[in-house]
């Protein structure tokens, strides 16, 4: 049965130029469980948008949208909302009420659903999705997966027929966001329920997704099966986002069989396939060396905890980070990570342990001269580090030189045009390089980033990784929290894991990732084994090629 | 987490807690007599220490009733039988009555209304207003949530100033220029997020229908017997004490306790009344100490 039809559509904002959405054609049958990719502005959201009556956005519309077989805007209100269940990017701001029943509630008391109906469903809703331990919690405590899982189960609660799901695991960490896809996939197995899902992190959804739908400035380019749509790339222009072997596929794309590896455990046997030949031969594995500078930045035994009778989030952790270097760090929910780089920026005293920069203990650096020269942070939301209406007057006070700033916006690829932009209206991965490059006015030795990635598609984070190679070959060394394996494999020197209060491995980005068996990156994952030392999918290629010239 | 949850009482109708409460304030208040202040001041001070014995609260507490005592005859210059003049003004012993009175009526209506604030925890204050309005009942959750998210995002916003090297706290103007600057920022955030919400909402379904309001609260024979006590309580109280049978004065000389059938009858009431937060508590307690050494 046919659930959604779309006819020649094509959108635009108002007061835009271009069009948002150009002839689009879609048909979507029940049941269906659809991935929707492409870049950050490509129209994915808009598109999502068309399909929920209540979000439609102002503008220009022609062609036509029919949801269960009446066109939009003559569907039913209550219908909608009952029907298509729309969950957005962001967790918390989604969330409307204080306490999690009450969220739960809130969709079926909107539709004035008698109040014996409402307990019977959301206490249905809670035990399926086993979040029944959240249920008498302030939705202020939970955290961003468990918030995710809220607004999905909000929306299932009136029994959907169609679910649209924008980039709903953006802003989680990989744990949460490979729960809550095992979720939307249980969702779509068990019940039925028709899927469209949005997502930059597709290395879970492809495979199991019964079309890719690839956007492209508003137009939909590909809508085909999994491994067709994957077909239809080269080394060229295959998308960042598309799982690692299927990258792997169209990059080395030499044979013309149909079988494209859709998830690891192919992607490692067509990996095999590649090298069979020359199996007998030892390769030397990859080697890289990393120069060592002089220390810029010694912990030492750090011991932390919020009170005295909470116990410790940092228990004598060490870490020595030398000059020109970016250092990414991982780690657990909680493990301490936002903790560490506090400590390190001097906003949370640690009750033992030292924390020298430039050989200098930083209890005894001034407020003022400590900040502006020696380290900065960024917040992880970098929209705080913003407060006016045009990007180019937040320079105006810390710099004044206009060469400076002219050397940092051509480094960090900012255009004239974003300099008159409001901060707040750019995307993120143009937020983000805004934000470096205030953070750098202040021509610090360090710089501290909190998870920089998040929300970001895979063009925006690997030109995030080049700028930040820009900054550290200026001598800037580079600290990062991150959950992102691949763009930490793009950018690092060396990578370390907190667990339990410490840095328990510390080492160079490869020896860290083709190390790990788990926590590494898709690419490191497919060529365990079989290719070791490549971490990332360029160095896979590399490998492969390398090896079908032997012969 | 308060340790609301752990009264026993707490779990009451949120109702009958607003009836309650409102019940035994109003006669604590409205009465004079001495007898019904003790009967406020005894089960609460009783209740109090068994949830959570704190001696040096009781101390502070017996300081300021002693404070408050000694202070009134200073102010209060009424009585018939002077002890001493302080600048030619008497010091009655009818105003340190009088003082003794006043002090354990505001100690009793503190502890009494700190307790129910304890009780009423945001969730019973929307369902209690659910009944007139659903709308302001969601307006109330929505600003509830607002509130401890806007802290911590301010908190957030002035650590990322600090460490932009953009906070002035040299003097006090800088520092007042900074906290308004994380005022501004936080309200263009939450402008922002304000705009996603209202999003959500309609998305999901907000101003389509007339709202209903869902709780999981249930009335109990218990919750009926409470009010109706209550009520019985106050109303035998305040009609004794307006047709001035229970009625006590201080001036100009203090009036005897004259122990009469109504006055026993009436304060005994109250008495138990008041009581009632300690018996929950305290057979709740040997219900499970008895099916503990059961097990």
């Amino acid at each position: 049965m046919e659930i959604v039809r779309i006819e020649n559509l094509s959108f635009t904002y108002p007061e835009s130029k271009n069009k948002t959405l150009i002839d689009i054609d879609l048909t979507v049958n029940s049941g269906e469980f659809i991935l929707l990719c492409g870049e950050s502005g490509c129209g994915k959201t808009t598109l999502l948008k068309m399909l929920k009556k209540q979000l439609i956005p102002k503008g220009k519309t022609s062609g036509n949208i029919f949801l269960f077989g009446t066109n939009i805007f003559e569907l039913d209100d209550y219908k909608s909302v009952k029907d298509v269940g729309f969950v957005m990017q962001e967790p918390e701001k989604q969330i409307i009420t204080e306490r999690t029943a009450e969220e739960l509630a809130f969709n079926l008391e909107s539709l004035g659903i008698d109040k014996t109906i409402i307990h019977r469903k959301t206490a249905e809703i809670s035990s399926y999705l086993g979040i029944e331990q959240l249920f008498e919690k302030k939705t202020s405590q939970l955290s961003g997966g468990e918030m995710q899982r809220i607004n999905i189960a909000s929306a299932l609660v009136c029994s959907p027929k169609l679910l649209l799901l924008d980039e709903p695991t953006s802003q989680l960490d990989p744990i949460a966001s490979q729960g809550l896809i095992s979720l939307i996939k249980r969702l779509n197995s068990d019940l039925g329920i028709t899927v469209i899902i949005a997502e930059h992190r597709t290395e879970e959804l492809f495979d199991y997704a019964d079309r890719v739908l690839y956007m492209k400035s508003g137009r939909i380019f590909v809508n085909d099966t999994p491994n067709n749509s994957a077909l239809r790339f080269d080394r060229s222009n295959i998308p960042m986002s598309f799982p690692a072997a299927v990258q792997l596929y169209c990059r080395l794309n030499n044979s013309k069989n149909n079988d494209c590896p859709l998830n690891n455990k192919a992607g490692r046997e067509f990996l095999q396939k590649q090298i069979v030949s020359n199996i007998g031969q030892q390769e030397e594995t990859i080697r890289f060396t990393t120069k060592i500078n002089e220390p810029v930045l010694e912990v030492k035994d750090l011991y932390y905890k919020s009170d005295r009778y909470s116990p410790d989030i940092l228990k004598g952790l060490s870490l020595c980070l030398h000059k020109s270097e970016i250092y990414t760090l991982f780690g657990g929910n909680g493990a301490g990570k936002t903790t560490l780089l506090k400590a390190i920026s001097g906003l949370i005293k640690p009750y033992s342990g030292t924390i020298k920069i430039l050989g200098k203990n930083i209890k005894k650096y001034r407020n003022n001269e400590f900040f502006n020269g020696v380290l900065t942070a960024l917040p992880q939301n970098v929209s705080y580090a913003f407060e006016h209406d045009r990007l180019i007057d937040e320079f105006d006070k810390s710099d004044n030189t206009n060469e400076l700033l002219k050397s940092f916006t051509e480094a960090l690829l900012i255009t004239k045009e974003m300099l008159e932009r409001n901060p707040l209206d750019l995307s993120g991965g143009e937020k983000q390089k805004a934000a470096l490059c205030i953070a750098l006015c202040s021509s610090p030795q360090i710089i501290l980033l909190d998870e920089p990635t998040k929300g970001l598609d895979g063009n925006a984070k690997s030109d995030l990784a080049k700028i930040i190679k820009t900054i550290a070959s200026k001598g800037v060394t580079v600290l990062i929290v991150t959950h992102d394996t691949d763009f930490s494999s793009e950018c690092a020197d060396r990578c370390g894991l907190l667990f339990n209060g410490k840095i328990v491995s510390s080492d160079d980005m490869h020896s860290f990732f083709s190390g790990n068996d788990y926590y590494t990156t898709a690419a490191a994952k497919l060529a365990n084994g079989i290719a070791d030392g490549c971490v990332t999918v360029n160095e896979l290629v590399e490998f492969c090629e390398k090896r079908r010239c032997v012969p | 987490m308060r340790k609301s949850f752990s009264y026993t009482f707490a779990q009451l109708n949120p109702i009958t807690l607003a009836v309650y409460f409102l019940g035994v304030s109003s006669v604590l208040i409205l009465t004079s007599h001495p007898l019904y202040t003790l009967g406020a001041f005894i089960p609460i001070m009783l209740f109090r220490s068994y949830i959570h014995f704190d001696i040096k609260a009781i101390l502070s507490g017996l300081l300021w009733i002693a404070a408050l005592t000694f202070v009134n005859p200073l102010f209060s210059h009424h009585g018939n039988t002077p002890i001493l003049f302080i600048n030619d003004k008497p010091y009655t012993i009818e105003a340190l009555f009088y003082g003794l009175q006043l002090s354990f009526t505001l100690t009793s209506a503190f502890l009494w209304c700190g307790t129910a604030a304890q009780c009423f925890t945001s969730d019973k204050i929307t369902f209690l207003i659910s009944g007139a309005s659903p709308k302001i009942a969601l307006i109330i959750s929505m600003s509830l949530r607002y509130i401890t998210l806007f802290k911590s995002e301010y908190r957030k916003i002035r650590d990322a100033r600090k460490a932009l090297g953009r906070s002035d706290s040299s003097d006090i103007f800088g520092r007042l220029k900074n906290s308004v600057a994380c005022f501004s920022t936080l309200f263009t955030n939450a402008i922002e997020f304000s705009v996603y919400t209202a999003d959500s909402m309609l998305s999901r379904g907000f101003m389509l229908k007339k709202r209903t309001y869902y709780s999981d609260y249930t009335f109990t024979v218990k919750d009926f017997f409470i009010i109706l006590s209550t009520i019985i309580t106050v109303l035998i109280s305040l009609y004794f004490e307006y047709t001035k049978k229970t009625s006590f004065y201080y001036y100009p000389v203090v009036s005897r306790i004259e122990l009469d059938l109504q006055l026993l009858i009436s304060t005994l009431l109250y008495f138990v009344l008041s009581l009632l937060p300690f018996i929950f508590e305290a057979t709740e307690n040997i219900k499970w100490k008895l099916l503990e050494s059961r097990i």
